[in-house]
């Protein structure tokens, strides 16, 4: 696929510089039946504070393009640069909010927010990482639900606690792919409401992935 | 009282299928001249072995049945309480066991993190596991002389295998979304190993440290019939061999006991598995 089929709208934000710039990357897998061109020349420059949605049908790429960002698959081709450093493995910076949530099932949901707060900013103390992680799981609503276990958490709950857990280290760039697919309708309304609002409040640089024309252009 | 109530719809079909089992059992068996006595008659041949567990032959008990013109009895009982017995077959499997969990874990966590030694663990291993615990014995007794450090090595590799093979598989079905986690956080190894691989894994830990435990108890009574001295199996074996009248009452008894610690063994671990774990389900 070309740039064309992948289209990207971007939301209302002042464009300073090129903050994360994907330039002419492309994503060949090899196959017993030879290579599989999965994307090709994708050149897309994101503003700081900028909200990007990227929508196409399933099987398109999108993912693949996220974990390029992410770090977690390296591109074949081109490369991708965020503050001009170039992107090599996952790091914080990029903080993934993933589909299934991905929270660890034995800890808490404050756990699950304190342990990323931890592995980030390791000079913090106990106390510190906890009342950082609180403060997180207020700004989604979930406050009395810090010490339920992700089992005993709705899926919208769940999703919630993801989005605090990538929001609490500060990433550069938030990363959510498909984070509402598996939620119904009404649950999803409201959390891509309660997005907007953090990242008009927060600023943060957005990449967001989406197969639902109707939440790209909420 | 409440207790009992709320628990009935689980508790009444075992206590109808043990009552109907005994029953069966009972008139099947009633004859006089049956080579395998009813329950009615084991209660009554084994009596003692029954009541007292924990009972020790020594001179002061002699003349205290010598006295109640019981001496006879008193010849043809063991040595120790049929509780002593089995605590004593407890203890070496106990001791074989965790052995084999601390092996069995250390060499699981390194066969899972490592493809390579996998691959070069994996064959010995499966060839390894599928020899009977028994044909151990002679290999143990020439390596170590000794009966009690050998039956301790019976258990310790009849116990180790699914240790080993469950806690290698639960390492490597960590689930990609956590190691995802933990790439993003870039957690150190000790991170890694504390906060995500070991609880990840524990499940599939306790499963094959809860069928170890049976195995092993399978495994001590069959090795103690072969070792003699003392022990539930060596118990089952020299009685059977005494030919005393009421040897298969005693036998049965013994059973009774070896099943009954067999299933609490397996329940404990369950039961420690169930409060360390915890699962996305």
């Amino acid at each position: 696929m070309s740039t064309a089929d992948l289209q990207a709208i971007e939301g209302r934000s002042p464009v300073i510089e090129p903050f994360l710039s994907l330039k002419q990357v492309g994503k060949v897998y090899e196959t017993p039946r030879g290579p599989f061109t999965v994307l090709e020349d994708i050149s897309l420059e994101v503003g700081e504070g900028e909200f990007v949605c990227i929508i196409g049908h399933s099987g398109c790429g999108k993912s693949t393009l996220l974990n390029m960002v992410a770090g977690f698959t390296k591109p074949t081709s081109g490369e991708i640069l965020l503050q001009s450093k170039k992107v090599t493995r996952p790091g914080p910076d990029r903080m993934v909010v993933f589909q299934n949530y991905s929270l660890l099932p034995w800890l808490t949901a404050l756990g699950n927010v304190a342990l990323a707060i931890r592995s980030v900013y390791p000079e913090l103390s106990r106390s510190e990482r906890h009342k950082i992680a609180m403060e997180h799981l207020e700004l989604v609503g979930l406050a009395d639900a810090a010490h339920k276990k992700p089992q005993r958490l709705s899926g919208g709950m769940r999703q919630r606690v993801s989005i605090a857990r990538a929001l609490s280290i500060r990433p550069q760039v938030l990363i959510l792919d498909e984070p509402f697919g598996a939620l119904d309708v009404l649950t999803r309304e409201e959390l891509q409401e309660e997005l907007l609002h953090i990242w008009r409040e927060h600023r943060v640089t957005v990449l967001m992935i989406t197969h639902e024309i109707d939440e790209a252009i909420f | 009282m409440g207790l009992i109530q709320r628990n009935l719809p689980q508790i009444m079909p075992v206590v109808i299928s043990i009552t109907a089992f005994l029953l069966v059992w009972q008139v099947i068996c009633a004859s006089p001249v049956s080579p395998i006595p009813a329950p009615l008659r084991i209660v009554s041949d084994s009596q003692l072995l029954i009541t007292r567990p924990f009972f020790v032959k020594s001179d002061g008990v002699k003349a205290a049945f010598a006295q109640a013109g019981k001496s006879e009895i008193y010849d043809q009982m063991p040595n120790q309480g049929l509780g002593w017995q089995v605590l004593t077959s407890l203890r070496r499997v106990l001791t074989g066991y965790s052995f084999s969990a601390i092996a069995g874990v250390g060499i699981g966590l390194l066969m899972g993190s490592s493809l390579v030694v996998y691959r070069g663990l994996d064959p010995i291993i499966q060839v390894m596991r599928t020899v009977p615990p028994l044909a151990w014995l002679p290999i143990a007794l020439a390596g170590l002389k000794q009966a009690e450090p050998s039956t301790i090595f019976l258990i310790f590799i009849t116990a180790i295998w699914p240790i080993l093979i469950n806690t290698a598989v639960g390492v490597q079905q960590v689930p990609q979304d956590y190691r995802n986690v933990a790439r993003v956080l870039r957690l150190n190894r000790f991170e890694y190993f504390w906060t995500i691989l070991l609880p990840s894994a524990a499940p599939y830990i306790f499963t094959g440290l809860r069928i170890a435990v049976g195995l092993s108890w399978l495994a001590i009574v069959a090795a103690e019939m072969i070792q003699g001295g003392v022990g539930i199996g060596s118990f089952i074996w020299d009685t059977y061999n005494s030919a005393r009248e009421t040897g298969i009452s005693d036998i049965i008894v013994a059973l009774v006991y070896v099943g009954i610690v067999g299933l609490v063994l397996d329940k404990l671990v369950y039961l420690i598995g169930h409060f360390a774990v915890q699962s996305d389900k």
